[in-house]
């Protein structure tokens, strides 16, 4: 048995979050344009195809897209952009419908823009909890769940 | 899932006391009376945010009247962990395709390009 810890109710050392970077070979306007124009053309899985892809690309603005599963079914889903900075930063929630057509837990994605060697570098970044929604009065404390997860993912 | 399960599972986490329940039951099976000690709150507010955790499926509670030990169940948060890597491999899978979407207009700019010259 562990020695008894008192510092539990801690501030968290770190967020659930998901952080990717990747560096396209392109201008920065070009990345933009595909993130806010061309979705359809490269974000969904493989096999996938969009049937619907409306966005208002402005802070406030909805957005709602809708796939097609290779066995035929529609998943739909959408959010709201939070910020919009041309060729810069993007900020939006994203959420994938329920079953019963309601949306589902509310994610916040960040994508930034950057040059890099005369490419572009993107800074992805998905927060699975501190969405516009929940922020108020729940901001951080996820990491001891990450750990939790951690350890028990290794167990 | 269920993707009501997995609504269940963040609102239950969505507070810092009950994470830091959580946290304190990663050391092992704790009285509600010890779990209530470092906080400025009630021991009905411990029990409160109690049952909500267990609602979820996050822990599970001894039968024993007074002696009721609250245990941690990752079940979950493995749930939750599982559907944070399915987002990655979705996003990862997309990248690739952006890559190649990018290389695709890029591979047509540079052709008008060429011909303007």
């Amino acid at each position: 048995m562990n020695a008894r810890r008192n510092d539990y109710a801690a501030e968290p050392s770190a967020d659930l979050e998901l952080v990717m970077t990747r560096v396209f070979d392109a201008p920065r306007a070009l990345v933009y344009r595909a993130w806010t124009k061309d979705m359809s053309r490269w974000s969904c899985p493989r096999g996938f195809v969009f049937t619907h892809n409306e966005g208002d690309v402005r802070p406030g603005g909805k957005w709602r897209s809708c796939m097609r599963s290779p066995e035929g079914k529609d998943l739909w889903l959408g959010g709201v952009y939070r910020e919009v900075v041309e060729n810069t930063l993007l900020v939006f929630t994203h959420s994938w419908d329920q079953p019963d057509g309601t949306p589902g837990h509310e994610t916040l994605v960040t994508v930034k823009l950057e040059d890099y060697q005369g490419k572009t570098r993107m800074l992805f970044h998905q927060n699975f909890f501190d969405t516009v929604a929940s922020r108020d009065g729940h901001r951080g404390g996820w990491g001891e769940c990450f750990e939790l997860l951690q350890e028990y993912l290794a167990a | 899932m269920t993707p009501d399960r997995l609504s269940t599972t963040f609102a239950a986490l969505a507070d810092p006391t009950r994470r830091a329940i959580l946290a304190r039951l990663a050391d092992g099976e704790v009285s509600v009376q010890e779990l209530a000690e470092p906080f400025a709150i009630s021991l009905p507010a411990v029990s409160r945010h109690l049952k909500v955790l267990e609602h979820a499926g996050l822990i599970v509670r001894g039968r024993e009247a007074q002696w009721r030990p609250c245990r941690l169940q990752a079940g979950p948060l493995k749930d939750i962990a599982a559907w944070v890597e399915e987002y990655r491999r979705y996003w990862d899978e997309s990248f690739d395709r952006l890559d190649i979407y990018l290389n695709e207009l890029q591979g047509k700019e540079k052709k008008h390009e060429r011909k303007k010259k």
